[in-house]
């Protein structure tokens, strides 16, 4: 058996990028978890350990909620992408090499035992991997440390990680893999060796591949529709290619997707906010008069719910809107003051809870219920917030005609918790780097990942047509020829698929971001530019040119030291 | 084109050396291949008769030595010369087939075609090779018989001077071996392809008009056949 192993591995280890790639991804994939994970589980721990949280602690443990949750959404889409490569891996490395696995299993040596070997290279090269990446996540969690020291002026931050990151970090992703190697066998199991051997044929495989790809070339509108009839009926390289471009659109939209929502949520929360200071009562009700440039309004947190489901709102009423503070939709039109029986929503409510204009929402308010009329979204609408006319919400609450619990103001005003213009500013600021280092190192390995799955499929197929360019170059094709045939189409190939899928990945990333930003319950508006689909597709075309260079020193390589006598002859 | 015993000298090679790392195959093999014969290379594995056939018809370049054809040395063409000049002149036939498995039989063919150079007739050769009922499959819809003279087809619809057939019939059985055999016969005569068979089978050797044997990397004897059998009357194992 040992040397039935020893075989099999020394075939693995033959495909020296494939693998090599397969290990950088193991150890990407743990690197962003640990990098995370390091900075949060010990002192998450320690917050929670603490009996009171100061305000900027209680937003710091926000804040590792935030990531530790982004960390587990990333850990799962960079599992399921590598655990793809490793598909593709195996259903090429089995493909290629049938004949030995027939050989083997003439020989005696039963299905479990072979999967055993695969299942086991599998194992080791995860385990290194993710130890790699963890220690690499150590020292790159100072990073996320220093920034959240910087953000949410938290000192004593340590870094260190519990037994649960532990084992979904290394066991459990070693075990994703291990099972994927598990079910990849089955490309081979159960197969007689004979026809291991022999290699099978598939007649309507070929002929459903002759159908499709014959009548994908007449639809195309090219002159030379040869090559493309070629690449066509490598229908799983096609598809390998639509999913790799897919995910590195959707990862690179989604990334800058990111960092737009950041902005776009300063943006909204200072457009139309001009007062240099909010101040709040928040233990009883004021009727004073106030200057006649200040807006008064009354706020509620207490029991709030929309259509039953709980939020932390909060609700409010506003007596007027002028210069200081004007609601405006998502066109930029200022919002009329509501009458009674209407609300405005803030975006994110109105995406938490699915709620469109002109719906009519059930409010539980103090435990009292009431109905209202969403007649607009308010685009800068203070987080989470409802509004509602002043004077209904007064009666709800029971307090009287006038009376206010909050103020915006250009002078202060005495008496309140007052925050001032500065200091808005400053939480919003925290608030957007929330938004955060951790997302935006995610982002750059989510790249990362959707760029080596699309030099991996470019780099398979390119293999899978070695044989047939080095038949061309015996044949007396020139390398051009050989290129214009069987490379340079799947360029076409490339760009074409990038603009069939970019309008579905902007879509798919969209839903993304939207059940992360319910899940994270902090609103992170979509967003994409021009110059991110344009870097999408710069992008695409240096990994493609990156990989046609490779393969092609490595077809030079194989021309060079005659090695088309080794193909003729081996097989 | 200059003659020798009668016939006109199509390709000559002189003292061609070749070796694999340590391994010498080739010694210092020279021989000429005349025009419109078919020749039949024996020698035991190892002899080198393959290396010498890839050499012959530059799919190899000779470590020393050069080739000759049509007054150029085409051992020292340059890599885009010698693609042309193969591209033009010369047919491979391998025992494995090396047809092109996502291309249907027809394209396999086409693919063999010289741009700017008359082609073989198409319908003809197709005919005589009797694969006019394949031509939309793909080669792992064939049995080897039919794949092999698909290759057949495709080696020779650029019309090439030269047909290269290394253990051609070595995968197949007896009827398709003899089947083979017979059609680059005809090729050799009635479209004047100059055909070098390599092969173990001393019955096949019985069919060509010459007989070049190899041993340890060098050429033990040359014999013009006077009395070549025709390939039905080759007797099988």
């Amino acid at each position: 058996m040992r040397l039935a192993y020893q075989n099999l591995m020394i075939e693995i280890f033959r495909n020296k990028i494939f693998t090599a790639l397969l290990f950088l991804l193991t150890v990407l994939t743990s690197l962003m978890f640990f990098f995370v994970m390091f900075s949060v589980d010990s002192n998450m721990a320690a917050l929670k350990a603490m009996d009171t949280l100061t305000e900027n602690q209680m937003s710091y443990r926000n804040a590792l909620n935030s990531n530790m949750l982004l960390a587990y959404v990333f850990l799962a889409t960079t599992v399921g992408l590598t655990a793809f490569v490793f598909i593709m891996f195996f259903y090429r490395f089995f493909r290629m090499n049938r004949r030995q696995i027939g050989c083997l299993k003439a020989l005696g040596f039963r299905d479990s035992v072979l999967r055993g070997c695969f299942v086991v290279f599998v194992a080791v090269l995860s385990v290194i991997g993710a130890a790699a990446g963890m220690i690499g996540g150590y020292f790159l969690s100072s990073v996320l440390i220093d920034g959240n020291m910087r953000s949410y002026l938290v000192t004593g931050l340590v870094k260190g990680v519990s037994i649960l990151s532990l084992i979904v970090g290394i066991g459990g992703t070693t075990l994703v893999f291990c099972i994927t190697a598990f079910l990849c066998y089955s490309f081979v199991r159960g197969k007689e060796p004979g026809i291991l051997i022999a290699g099978s044929q598939n007649s309507a495989r070929y002929s459903l591949a002759l159908r499709l790809a014959n009548g994908l070339c007449k639809i195309i509108p090219v002159k030379d529709k040869f090559p493309f009839r070629i690449a066509f009926r490598k229908p799983l390289a096609i598809f390998l290619i639509i999913t790799a471009v897919m995910s590195f659109n959707v990862c690179m939209i989604l990334g800058r997707s990111l960092n737009i929502s950041s902005a776009a949520v300063f943006r909204s929360q200072t457009i139309g906010h001009n007062y240099e200071f909010d101040t709040k009562w928040l233990f009883n009700y004021q009727n004073a008069p106030l200057p006649d440039d200040a807006i008064a309004y009354l706020e509620n947190s207490d029991k709030l719910a929309i259509n039953g489901v709980p939020t932390d709102g909060p609700i409010v009423g506003l007596y007027a809107v002028n210069e200081l503070f004007r609601l405006q939709n998502t066109n930029g039109e200022a919002l009329p003051l509501l009458g009674a029986g209407t609300a405005y929503l803030s975006p994110g409510l109105a995406e938490f809870h699915g709620i469109k204009v002109d719906d009519k929402i059930e409010v539980m308010i103090a435990g009292k219920a009431s109905s209202f009329i969403v007649t607009d979204i308010a685009a800068n609408a203070e987080t989470g917030c409802l509004y509602v006319n002043a004077e209904a919400l007064a009666a709800i609450l029971s307090v009287p005609e006038g009376a206010y619990n909050g103020t915006l103001t250009i002078e202060p005003i005495s008496g309140g918790e007052t925050t001032t213009r500065v200091e808005r500013i400053d939480e919003l600021n925290r608030n957007a780097t929330s938004n955060n280092i951790s997302a935006v190192i995610n982002q750059v390995v989510g790249a990362v990942v959707g760029a080596i799955l699309l030099f991996l499929a470019l780099y398979l197929n390119f293999q899978d047509n070695t044989r047939d360019m080095l038949i061309l170059h015996m044949l007396g094709y020139h390398t051009k020829q050989i290129r214009k045939l069987m490379v340079n189409v799947y360029l076409w190939i490339v760009w074409a698929t990038f603009i069939l899928t970019l309008a579905p990945s902007i879509l798919l990333a969209k839903a993304i971001q939207k059940s992360l930003s319910v899940s994270l319950n902090e609103y992170m508006p979509f967003g994409t530019d021009a110059l991110v689909i344009l870097t999408v597709f710069v992008l695409l075309s240096i990994i493609y040119l990156l990989v046609q260079s490779v393969f092609g020193l490595g077809l030079k390589r194989v021309i060079a030291k005659e090695e088309i006598s080794a193909l003729v002859y081996s097989e | 084109m200059t003659r020798q015993n009668g016939y006109s000298i199509l390709l000559k090679a002189e003292n061609i050396t070749k070796s694999y790392g340590k391994e010498s195959v080739l010694n210092g093999v020279s021989l000429t291949v005349y025009s419109g014969t078919f020749t039949a290379i024996l020698g035991p594995s190892g002899s080198g008769k393959s290396t010498l056939l890839n050499i012959l018809s530059g799919l190899t370049r000779p470590a020393s030595g050069k080739v000759y054809c049509g007054g150029e040395t085409v051992s020292d063409y340059s890599e885009t010369r010698l693609a042309d000049w193969k591209r033009s002149e010369v047919g491979n036939v391998f025992q494995n087939y090396m047809l092109l498995g996502n291309l249907t039989v027809k394209e396999n063919i086409k693919i063999g075609i010289v741009p700017g150079k008359v082609p073989m007739d198409f319908d003809l050769l197709t005919r005589i090779l009797e694969i006019e009922d394949i031509l939309d499959k793909f080669p792992a819809q064939l049995s080897g018989g039919q794949q092999q003279r698909a290759a057949i087809a495709r080696a020779v619809i650029k019309a090439p001077r030269m047909l290269f057939c290394d253990e051609a019939t070595g995968a197949l059985d007896e009827t398709n071996s003899k089947k083979v055999v017979e059609l680059l016969h005809v090729l050799k005569s009635d479209f004047g392809v100059t055909v070098l068979f390599v092969t173990h089978n001393q019955q096949i050797a019985r069919t060509a008009d010459r007989v070049l044997t190899m041993k340890n990397g060098l050429l033990a004897s040359d014999t013009m056949n006077e009395n070549p059998i025709s390939a039905a009357d080759m007797i099988w194992g």
